[in-house]
């Protein structure tokens, strides 16, 4: 069983690694910490709360982090306009207008709150005591790591792994050379990456690379139950979403980005393509804030980082089904 | 009744007596001394808080803080700060902050929470609003400011040893403590809480000289004795290095933010005004307050002068009321 801290900006996908996670028998997840992101972070924070108490784990506490980047809204031309560039928009599918990235996700409300603690004081308390090491999974902006980090650089010798769905090599989304979540806070980027721990680094060119297809929606949809069923409308919504306005290569298909990092814990053989690389994040007022720098040279500087480029769709639907239909996650 | 007040250090010759000053004063209830970076590396000025701590007796928790800037070293055009260079006097060298105080070592310990955890928690569970007095790099307070921005609610003043309209001294364009970590200043600067920025401009008209030296030693207690050494030895420094408008003396700015916070009138000309920093380029690390007839919103006070024979008044007050003889 290996123990986990999650790391969201709930968001869809984010809900889908959740719910994967908290449902996977493989998986004990401690904690759920909430950044901004894919939303506000009072958003996240209760998309999360939604996410966790749809798979039926309302008991896992969800610590609130941070609001903004480190340091980047600091400088005026650095600022990420409002409105942001569209990513995902929304698109009618049969009539109905569907986001890929609602502000709330449409899951019933729990009972239960927030921790009062804010996520980068849990990290700093959980990591500094615990006895074992424990696997992060951060999958969007990386602020708490960051602030986390910078309070005491000693936490990294607690991380087993640090799985990470952010950059991409040679796939943006934000800006032309910027995958959203290494964008949203490069600094804290940079940071998380040059911390010591073992990253595994799930690129953008990985999460289109296993972009789901509608006979995988179909395939999810059957299985009925809500995490399942939630999963499949986003397949759908995303499918819609893409096609309008960042067509993939494979015509009709649709990244679940975060929930890679889950079905990669559960199934490390998903990911196709993992090689060493040092790589930073650029930090700047220009073109390249934010963007995954890969040191290509042949005297490369050393590895910090298993970069990710490739990963198997059919294999990552398998999971997904074999989670959400209480099978234990046991693939092929 | 005493203004609670938290400390966040350097230390550094300037910072120990803005300590001294702190303790002694009756208007200042010291709740906690946070160190941070800066003069010395983490290690020497939490060992030299601690020191400081320990030879005067006092029960008050050290927290041991950041040892960097928040991002600024993640650059790659990043210049180390230039190491502080002796000056030969009477054949030995002399230098502005000695690594270690001329003090016996240190038997307390820091607590072992980071100075940013300590500030959030204590902020928010603070009945009453707590004055900060942070005169090294911000580093400890952005932090804290970013991973809880409501502890600002509970923050009666900020008052900052940093920055400098017309007076510099780190390069040619920062001063010291707000060059060593930008962007935690400038978090500290829209932060909403009132920010009191206390700048070279007003440090080097604070003065001490010599003379308030000797005055400072016929006291005769530890602290005085003590205080009178770090003057000594920062006006050596000053004299062959940043001579003052007045021959023989030297700034001892951090101390000047604690006089204020124990009598503001020793500010003389403090202004209302638009004050950041800058983050880039050329103006990395430099104070700017905005002169213009429409400026910026008005987001902090800046002090460009001091009343050096109100400040020298108030240290002499306290360092009397030190029960240990030199």
């Amino acid at each position: 069983m290996r123990k986990i801290i999650m790391d969201v900006d709930t968001g869809t996908d984010d809900a889908i690694a959740i719910m994967a996670a908290v449902m996977a028998p493989q998986i004990e997840v401690a904690a759920l910490c909430t950044v901004h992101g894919n939303t506000s972070v009072s958003n996240t924070t209760k998309n999360t709360l939604r996410a966790a108490f749809a798979a039926g784990r309302e008991d896992i506490p969800v610590y609130p982090g941070a609001a903004g980047p480190m340091v980047k809204d600091l400088s005026e031309v650095r600022r990420i306009p409002v409105p942001e560039p569209v990513l995902g928009g929304t698109a009618e599918v049969d009539g109905v207008t569907v986001s890929m990235n609602p502000d709330l996700l449409p899951l019933p409300d729990p009972s239960c709150a927030p921790q009062a603690t804010p996520a980068p004081l849990y990290y700093l308390e959980f990591l500094r005591t615990t006895t074992e090491k424990v696997t992060i999974v951060a999958t969007g902006a990386l602020t708490n790591l960051g602030l986390a980090l910078s309070l005491d650089p000693m936490l990294a010798e607690k991380i087993e792994e640090l799985v990470i769905m952010g950059g991409g090599v040679k796939k943006s989304n934000i800006t032309a050379s910027a995958e959203a979540n290494f964008y949203k806070d490069p600094e804290a980027a940079a940071i998380v990456l040059q911390c010591g721990a073992p990253i595994t680094l799930c690129t953008l060119d990985a999460t289109h690379s296993c972009a789901l297809t509608e006979s995988h929606e179909r395939r999810l949809r059957a299985i009925g139950n809500t995490a399942a069923v939630f999963t499949a409308n986003d397949v759908r919504a995303r499918r819609e979403s893409y096609a309008r306005f960042q067509p993939l290569e494979r015509a009709g298909t649709a990244p679940i980005h975060d929930a890679l990092c889950i079905a990669y814990l559960i199934d490390p053989t998903v990911l196709t393509c993992v090689e060493d690389a040092a790589c930073m994040v650029e930090c700047s007022e220009g073109i390249g804030d934010g963007r995954l720098q890969v040191d290509t040279r042949s005297f490369h500087a050393a590895p910090n980082v298993r970069l990710v480029t490739q990963a198997d769709p059919d294999k990552m639907c398998d999971i997904l089904a074999e989670v959400f239909s209480g099978r234990g996650g046991v693939t092929g | 009744m005493a203004t609670k007040v938290i400390l966040d250090v350097d230390t550094g010759s300037d910072d120990a007596v803005a300590i001294m000053t702190a303790a002694l004063s009756p208007e200042i209830d010291l709740v906690a001394i946070c160190t941070t970076w800066g003069n010395q590396a983490i290690e020497d000025t939490t060992d030299n808080t601690l020191r400081l701590v320990d030879a005067m007796g006092l029960d008050v928790p050290v927290y041991q803080g950041c040892d960097t800037a928040m991002v600024k070293y993640l650059t790659n055009d990043y210049v180390e700060n230039r190491p502080h260079v002796p000056v030969m006097h009477n054949g030995k060298p002399v230098i502005m902050h000695a690594k270690h105080l001329d003090l016996p070592e240190a038997v307390t310990r820091p607590q072992n929470v980071p100075a940013a955890c300590f500030y959030v928690d204590y902020l928010r569970k603070a009945t009453e609003k707590i004055t900060l007095i942070p005169v090294g790099p911000l580093t400890n307070l952005g932090l804290a400011l970013r991973i809880a921005p409501d502890i600002a609610e509970h923050i009666e003043q900020i008052v900052v040893m940093g920055g400098g309209s017309k007076i510099t001294n780190c390069n040619p364009w920062g001063e010291s403590n707000i060059w060593h970590d930008p962007e935690a200043a400038q978090i500290v600067a829209e932060c909403g809480a009132k920010v009191v920025w206390v700048p070279l401009d007003a440090t080097h008209r604070a003065c001490i000289t010599m003379e308030d030296c000797r005055r400072f030693r016929e006291i005769g207690t530890f602290c005085a004795k003590f205080a009178a050494e770090q003057c000594e030895q920062r006006i050596i420094v000053h004299n062959a290095q940043q001579p003052l408008d007045i021959p023989d003396a030297a700034a001892v700015h951090d101390a000047l933010c604690v006089a204020y916070v124990i009598d503001p009138t020793v500010l003389t000309d403090l202004r209302h005004c638009h004050v950041e920093i800058g983050l880039a380029g050329y103006g990395e690390g430099q104070t700017i307050v905005d002169q213009r007839a429409y400026p910026l919103e008005k987001n902090g006070y800046f002090a460009y002068d001091a009343d050096r024979f109100k400040f020298v008044d108030i240290l002499c007050s306290c360092f009397a009321r030190d029960p240990q003889k030199a």
